[in-house]
């Protein structure tokens, strides 16, 4: 249960490193930044860095010259080798790129203009192909007008009705909904018969007066003038081709050293300047106190001081678990991060949750089927729940040994029930039939795990609440001491009377062990005040920890007028007994409520041999292939809905029965900083 | 099923309408172009406007694109009818007949065939009973009359035709009377009992409406006597009786009393105008929504559909009129039919 040691790093240094100095904390890798100290109302001159971006505009231009170019950019490139530090140096060096291209630019996109312009006549042109006439002369004739361009196919038909017009009507090509056509009429006619045709929908298409020869040789002179320009393209973007592969590599470098300086920029929000220097702090994990030392001292004129923080609340809380446990972190985060001080319950969590998931969906054909599952899915995706998709479905393989269940059979292995020592232990003269038939010891035993459960995590919250001097949870509350007595007596009288017959339950035993521990519960305001009087540390209730609950009251307390740091309103003997009364029925409902949510265990292994049993009914209906096909759909649904449900219903029992116990969250997240990051 | 398919149809379409919204959109375009781009946009209006140059496109071009719109819708929906295109679903094809046919009349008497051949659409050519070239080819009635002697509107016609003056209110109305009567025929040759009955009131309501705007129109713009303003009604009638007509027309000002003839409280528009033509027409369109909700009938249902199109197309008619004469949005809204 590792949360994993941190220091405190202050670093401070020349103004004009401090740059660099940044850049070097992301590149470790795990520096969490602090924000910076309000230094308002203080005599300290100080002022935070927060420039503009800088480097924006050069980041821009870098952009614009790499597209100009067809250069990739890189951001993660290693720029090491760039030795420009200053802005004017970066701009000398785009200015030399841009020297290099911008001529060459300006002409391709000159000459991509003419190429749309021409593509654009050609296509017009090839709707008009078969006229065996100069169109040059055609278009410059003096007494006759013509016009190309396309009319609706509907007012073809109605052309007939204006047969004794001056204009002679040519079609081309007949589209859908258009014919591209060609009229020519009279000079002296023209503006009657435009006005004609625009009535008939006809849309004029121009075409230039420096088109030679007829239709079909026109056209090929425009392919021929496209083709040079094409060729002039591509002798052009073969010389910015040469540009970028001889600069393109460094110029992704100072892509990617810009983009590392502006980003910088933003963690400068963090940063505090005394005197023409600068501080700022943050957090490392100790082991790494020396690496990180070399690391900014290699900057040159900064000095890093580190101190250990374990006992600091505020310090960040990063997890450290072995590779078994953690992937279980992913639970452990939803719920919420451990204090700083706290412990971590993650293999806790990994254990219980292997355990918990393999005994209520124990088979070994469908847990290896899951743990294929998730090693699939940890090689092709990044999902972080495929993990422990593997570590559940191996632990589901394992149950199944032991209850001799392969994809819903229980005749191929020897299912743990059959075996002598076991089933003559359990009071039976013969093997029980089916898992059925020990249904009930079933039960017992859900109830067994829930209850050793329910003990272990009362320990675990006693080390931790003695640990963060919380004597209130550590010793009186329901999973303190005192409810750690009661409910361990309670259970271990009831279970040796009934389960064994030995009657343990004296009045002495009760009074001492069952009763007397629920009177500490009951008087624990005046027992803890008693305490503190005396000395003894109560952190609960002299400051805020990290339990969220605590944080609750003392808002409420201030709320109605208390004191600030938990000084609590005093209360009347009546209040005191009420609340006392209805907080102890709730602390005993609460213990049987959370021992019988255990039997779901108990009840999921019925019920997936039961679904089992169901689907091998099914498939004894059919014969051949229609069994085996309802063997394998029963065992897909089987796996996917109960092995869904069971994952859900396992994480219910850790949160609000196993969690509810100890767990004492409010940690800050450890968040080592990054190219990018933004301030703290 | 098939009955059931085109109301389910048709009522599935009457949600795809011009919205408030887009009516509002629309009103502050600043060219034709930029309607018909608003247009491209919206389902019922998308394929026929997918090839439009916008820059291009005039308003008589945008105009008819929207009508083709129309048609289009028409002939999708009505190819699930049980009755089959030439069964009682034919009447709005009738009436797309009759319109031109009035339009053609009205070409030949001004001489302005090719204004009529312009905006003649020619996707129903296939569909009508005449040669829309030939029509629009004559030169005089008489010779109209010729060239529909082949017709069904030869009959009630020729005789008017051939006059030697000819009235050509009492032509008009001699074609929305075929109209209506060819409608009558195919619903009592495909409705029967309560449908049937259902149907004639239907096509009755719509009669009035035309009446009643005719009677607004010729007593509010060219004062007309109450004789003359009769012979142009159309005879048929549902709640817009002879008599009632005749007695308001008695009236200084019969505008108010005819307008409430038409306009009952039932059908209200939400809208209150202060001009009539607009009232009615809301409460027409307020009618047409609801029987198009509640109708069980095809027919009825698809009528009701393409009445709510057609005011939609007379709407974007006017929105499209209004920007190419600069009028302020505000002045075009107050003409607008909407929800």
């Amino acid at each position: 249960m590792a949360i994993e040691k941190v220091s405190l790093v202050l670093i401070e240094g020349s103004l004009k490193k401090v740059n660099k100095t940044l850049i070097k904390c992301c590149e470790s890798g795990y520096f969490h930044i602090n924000p910076p100290p309000d230094t308002s109302g203080t005599e300290l001159e100080a002022k935070n860095l927060k420039d503009k971006g800088v480097y924006e505009r050069m980041i821009k231009r870098t952009k614009a010259l790499a597209d100009f170019l067809g250069v990739k950019l890189d951001e993660n490139a290693a720029y090491d080798d760039i030795e420009y530090n200053v802005s004017v140096d970066f701009k000398k060096y785009l200015d030399s790129i841009d020297n290099m291209q911008s001529s060459l630019t300006e002409e391709k996109m000159t000459l991509n203009d003419e190429l749309r312009s021409k593509s654009a006549i050609y296509h017009n042109l090839i709707q008009f192909s078969g006229i065996d006439v100069d169109l040059a002369e055609l278009l410059a004739c003096k007494y006759i007008r013509a016009r190309f361009g396309r009319i609706p196919n509907g007012s073809i038909r109605k052309l007939d009705f204006y047969a004794d017009k001056m204009f002679f009507f040519y079609p081309f090509e007949r589209k859908e909904k258009y014919t591209w056509c060609l009229y020519l009429t009279p000079a002296g006619d023209a503006n009657n018969i435009d006005y004609l045709f625009n009535n008939l929908g006809f849309e004029r298409t121009t075409l230039p007066d420096y088109l030679k020869g007829n239709s079909d040789e026109a056209a090929d002179k425009l392919l021929a003038e496209m083709d040079t320009y094409l060729a002039r393209i591509e002798a052009i973007e073969k010389q910015l081709d040469e540009i970028a592969e001889r600069e393109g590599a460094k110029l992704s470098k100072v892509y990617a050293k810009l983009v590392a300086l502006g980003n910088s920029y933003e963690l400068r929000a963090n940063v505090t300047v005394f005197d023409n220097r600068f501080h700022f702090t943050g957090y490392i994990p100790s082991k790494e106190t020396a690496k990180f030392k070399e690391l900014i001292n290699s900057v040159g004129d900064v000095t890093v001081t580190t101190r250990d923080v374990s006992s600091d609340d505020n310090a960040p809380v990063r997890l450290k678990n072995n590779w078994l446990f953690r992937p279980f972190e992913m639970f452990v985060k939803m719920y919420g991060l451990p204090a700083a001080n706290g412990i971590d319950p993650t293999p806790l969590v990994a254990i219980t949750y292997m355990f918990l998931y393999g005994m209520m969906f124990g088979d070994l054909g469908q847990g290896l089927c899951i743990m294929i599952l998730g090693l699939l899915l940890t090689k092709f995706t990044k999902a972080g729940l495929a993990p422990i998709i593997t570590r559940i479905g191996f632990s589901s393989a394992v149950f199944g040994v032991i209850y001799g269940s392969v994809f819903g059979s229980e005749e191929i292995i020897k299912p743990f029930f059959h075996i002598p020592q076991i089933y003559e232990l359990m009071g039976y003269k013969e093997p029980p039939e089916d898992i059925f038939a020990v249904s009930t010891m079933l039960l017992i035993a859900a109830l067994i795990v829930g209850i050793i459960l329910i003990l272990l995590t009362m320990l675990v919250n006693i080390i931790v609440s003695l640990k963060m001097h919380d004597l209130e949870a550590g010793i009186f509350g329901a999973s303190g001491i005192c409810g750690f007595v009661f409910y361990a007596s309670l259970v271990a009288g009831l279970g040796c009377s009934f389960a064994l017959g030995i009657e343990i339950m004296s009045p002495v035993y009760i009074i001492c062990l069952v009763v007397l521990p629920l009177v500490l519960i009951f008087f624990k305001e005046p027992l803890l005040e008693l305490m503190e009087n005396h000395g003894m540390k109560n952190e609960k209730r002299t400051k805020n920890g990290g339990n969220l609950d605590t944080g609750l009251k003392t808002k409420l307390a201030s709320m109605n007028g208390g004191a600030e740091g938990g000084e609590k309103k005093k209360k009347s003997v009546g209040s005191f007994i009420i609340e006392g009364i209805i907080d102890l029925f709730e602390t005993c409902l609460t213990y049987i409520t959370n021992t019988m949510s255990f039997l779901r265990i108990g009840g999921f292994v019925l019920s997936h041999a039961g679904l089992m049993l169901v689907f091998s009914i099914i498939a004894g209906m059919f014969e051949g292939v229609g069994s085996v096909i309802v063997l394998i759909f029963g065992n897909i649904f089987v796996t996917g809905f109960e092995g869904f449900i069971v994952g859900i219903q396992v994480l219910r029992l850790e949160f609000y029965e196993l969690f509810s116990r100890f767990f004492k969250g409010g940690g800050i997240p450890f968040k080592s900083v990054s190219i990018g990051s933004k301030a703290a | 099923m098939a009955n059931n398919a085109v109301t389910a149809k048709s009522r599935a379409i009457s949600g795809k309408l011009l919205t408030r919204d887009d009516y509002t959109s629309l009103l502050h375009k600043n060219s034709v172009g930029a309607v018909a781009g608003a247009l491209k946009t919206r389902p019922l209006y998308a394929e026929a406007f997918a090839d439009i140059n916008e820059a291009a496109i005039h308003r008589a071009q945008a105009e008819q694109l929207i009508e083709r719109s129309v048609f289009d819708t028409y002939m999708r929906v009505s190819k699930f009818s049980a009755s089959g295109k030439n069964g009682i679903m034919s009447f709005y094809i009738k009436r797309i007949e009759s319109e031109q046919l009035i339009k053609a009349v009205a070409a030949v008497v001004s001489g302005s065939q090719e204004s009529f051949m312009f905006s003649f659409p020619e996707y129903v050519t296939e569909h009508i009973c005449f040669d829309p070239i030939q029509v629009a080819g004559a030169k005089s009635l008489s010779a109209l009359a010729d060239i529909i002697s082949g017709t069904p509107y030869r009959r009630p016609l020729e005789e008017m035709l051939r006059a030697d003056s000819p009235d050509i209110n009492r032509i008009i109305t001699a074609i929305n009377v075929c109209y209506i009567k060819c409608a009558f025929t195919r619903i009592n040759e495909c409705a029967s009992g309560k449908e049937r009955q259902l149907l004639k009131d239907f096509f009755l309501r719509k009669t009035d409406a035309d009446n009643l705007l005719m009677c607004l129109r010729t007593v509010s713009a060219f004062r007309l006597e109450p004789e003359r303003i009769n012979e142009l009604l159309i005879p048929y009638h549902k709640r817009l009786r002879q008599r009632k007509i005749d007695e308001a027309l008695k009236l200084s000002d019969p505008v108010p009393t005819l307008t409430e003839m038409f306009v009952t409280e039932r059908i209200a528009t939400a809208r209150v105008s202060d001009i009539p033509e607009v009232n009615v027409n809301a409460s027409d369109y307020r009618y047409f929504r609801h029987r198009l909700a509640v109708s069980g009938s095809e027919t009825e249902a698809l009528y009701s559909l393409m009445m709510l199109l057609k005011t939609e197309s007379t709407n974007l008619f006017r929105i499209i009129e209004g920007i190419r004469y600069g009028l302020p949005p505000e002045e075009t809204e107050k003409y607008i039919i909407m929800q």
